[in-house]
């Protein structure tokens, strides 16, 4: 069909092609997250309107301000924030200094306690709710934030591991050693020089554990009663309770959940891309 | 030769410093993780049942043995690799059309490449409430969009069928992002050249397509599958918010399962049981994704 066209305007048809079938995927993609946003924006009445309106005909911030208002929103946000950096501090760092020891050293077993970390990745945690809900409680930390992030950070290191373990094993090994015969510590070695080499991978680590800590839910469920100790996923859980068919709250909660890990991934995209491939990819 | 003697120079300077960077890792792991796991092998040899605290005692296999008998949970075993493979198929055929897409040079594919990304930054729980809210059988837009193709009104959550097809139509929504990102990770070890002409060119091309660059892309595909299947496998906060497993247990999967066999029929001994059988199934699927990592590292050897 095709055959009698010039190079270039087969090219013009490709580049249609392509944006018919590019539009199509993003239709699928984008249009849950378009209609969260239009019936946030909506008044109680228009939620029940037929046929329902793509964009909202009396536009209004009224599902915000009483989610403001009587949710205790900012709480439970500060609570999300406040649990997924933490989480994303203490695995960052966990699991740069694991994931170079298993780059650079050889040891007895060393295989075999990789594959286990890879094998507690792949392993959902709901699994181990109960167990872990016992260990919580024998350390004396249920309801509380740090047995929260103990959780978190369980869940978020062995990805973190494998991650960081693939970026320093493509890192040369003559700057480090340049270092020691300088008379720099190994230690210092590592924190001075080799971590800010490894800098991609530490900002995609960061990412995968914030949005890990943000996206967890069972356990923030189980391990916290007290309202003041909620994460903004159960929160958001609670509402259906709370508000029950009143779609419009519920979706600027939705909205408002989504915000933070959107603002995080467009911050560091480049990273999070490349960072993901490699770390799924090269192992 | 010289890589040789700087491993040395490594082991014999620092062998104790690994241990001390290693030992935070293992400390929580072995904690958080692995206590907890030899905790639910021991548990799934005892017969436990939080309401009946006076029958608690040592019951060998029962646990499994009750395991493979009861129908129910057959069910849910079927129903999870139904929603699975249904799931992980869908993934990889649409993913595998998404990077091809996203690998051409295209002006403004940037945006979209932003945008493809959108599902996976949505945190699992908003994404069932709402597709929850899209498939509410009175007022959801999935039934108006039928409506207006002339088709019925659907009671997507209230039956089996459409129950099923709505929580992996989700699944597959969410997982496609990360699903095409692997792939194009893949894709873009090919020469683009190779793969365009393909496209632009037709007919011809297209044999070469599926000569040239599907074989090149078969470990990545099965790689990535692989990985799909495990996390699918585990989609609790999915189905659980989306239907709890029902109506009537129609979406029940193993993960699902397990959760309600502790928490509502809080039989702590049968839900170890499963728990333990279901990890044995992720350590196998593990074992085979390892060897595949471990080949394709062979074949491109740094």
């Amino acid at each position: 069909m095709t055959k009698g066209l010039t190079r270039k305007a087969k090219r013009r048809w490709f580049a249609l092609f392509w944006w018919a079938s590019a539009l199509l995927f993003l239709a699928f993609l984008a249009f849950p997250v378009v209609w969260m946003l239009s019936t946030s924006l909506k008044p109680t009445t228009e939620i029940f309107q037929m046929p329902p309106t793509w964009i909202p005909e009396q536009a209004t911030t009224a599902a915000y301000e009483t989610l403001y208002e009587k949710g205790h929103f900012l709480r439970y946000l500060g609570n999300s924030l406040l649990i997924a950096l933490a989480t994303t501090g203490i695995s960052v760092l966990v699991a740069s200094m694991a994931g170079y020891a298993f780059a650079r050293v050889t040891f007895v077993g060393r295989k075999a306690v990789l594959f286990g970390i890879l094998a507690a990745q792949m392993v959902p945690g709901v699994l181990f709710l109960l167990p872990i809900f016992a260990l919580i409680k024998e350390l004396g930390l249920l309801n509380t934030h740090q047995g929260l992030i103990l959780a978190n950070v369980a869940f978020a290191l062995p990805f973190s591991i494998w991650m960081m373990y693939g970026f320093y094993r493509h890192i040369p090994r003559d700057i480090e050693e340049a270092a020691w015969v300088d008379g720099c510590g190994v230690l210092r070695t590592f924190f001075k020089v080799v971590m800010p080499m490894a800098r991609p991978g530490l900002v995609s680590c960061a990412i995968f554990s914030f949005l890990t800590a943000w996206d967890e839910f069972v356990f923030a469920l189980a391990l916290t009663t007290s309202d003041e100790l909620k994460t903004l996923p159960v929160g958001l859980f609670s509402f259906i309770g709370q508000f029950g068919i009143e779609w419009n709250y519920l979706m600027a909660g939705a909205v408002l959940v989504t915000l933070p890990a959107m603002a995080f991934f467009l911050l560091f995209q480049k990273h999070v891309l490349s960072g993901f491939a490699a770390g799924a990819v090269k192992g | 030769m010289r890589p040789r003697r700087s491993t040395r120079f490594w082991r014999k300077r620092s062998s104790p410093v690994a241990y001390l960077l290693l030992s935070p890792a293992l400390v929580i792991l072995g904690v958080v993780i692995l206590y907890p796991l030899l905790n639910t092998l021991w548990l799934s040899f005892q017969h436990k049942v939080l309401t009946r605290p006076a029958l608690d005692a040592f019951s060998g296999f029962d646990n499994y043995l009750k395991a493979f008998a009861e129908p129910e949970i057959r069910t849910a075993a079927l129903q999870t690799l139904l929603f699975t493979l249904s799931s992980v198929g869908a993934k990889v055929v649409l993913g595998m059309l998404g990077a091809l897409l996203l690998n051409v040079k295209m002006r403004g594919a940037a945006w979209v490449r932003s945008f493809y990304m959108l599902p996976w930054l949505v945190p699992s729980v908003v994404a069932a409430l709402v597709w929850r809210w899209i498939f509410n059988d009175q007022f959801g837009i999935a039934n108006e969009m039928l409506r207006r193709i002339g088709g019925p009104a659907v009671n997507w959550l209230g039956e089996a069928g459409s129950a099923m097809f709505a929580v992996i139509l989700v699944d597959v929504w969410r997982g496609l992002p990360l699903m095409t990102l692997l792939l194009l990770a893949g894709l873009q070890t090919i020469p683009r050249d190779t793969i365009e002409a393909a496209m632009i060119d037709g007919a011809g091309a297209r044999h070469r397509f599926l000569r040239v660059v599907l074989p090149q892309m078969r470990t990545m595909l099965v790689m990535a599958g692989t990985l799909s299947l495990i996390g699918t496998f585990n989609s609790f906060n999915i189905i659980w918010v989306m239907t709890g497993g029902g109506p009537a247990h129609a979406t029940d999967i193993l993960v699902t399962h397990v959760f309600r066999t502790a928490f509502q029929g809080f039989d702590f001994g049968l839900a170890a049981a499963l728990s333990v059988l279901i990890i044995l199934c992720i350590t196998l699927l593990t074992a085979v994704y390892r060897r595949l990592l471990e080949r394709r590292e062979g074949a491109h050897v740094d």
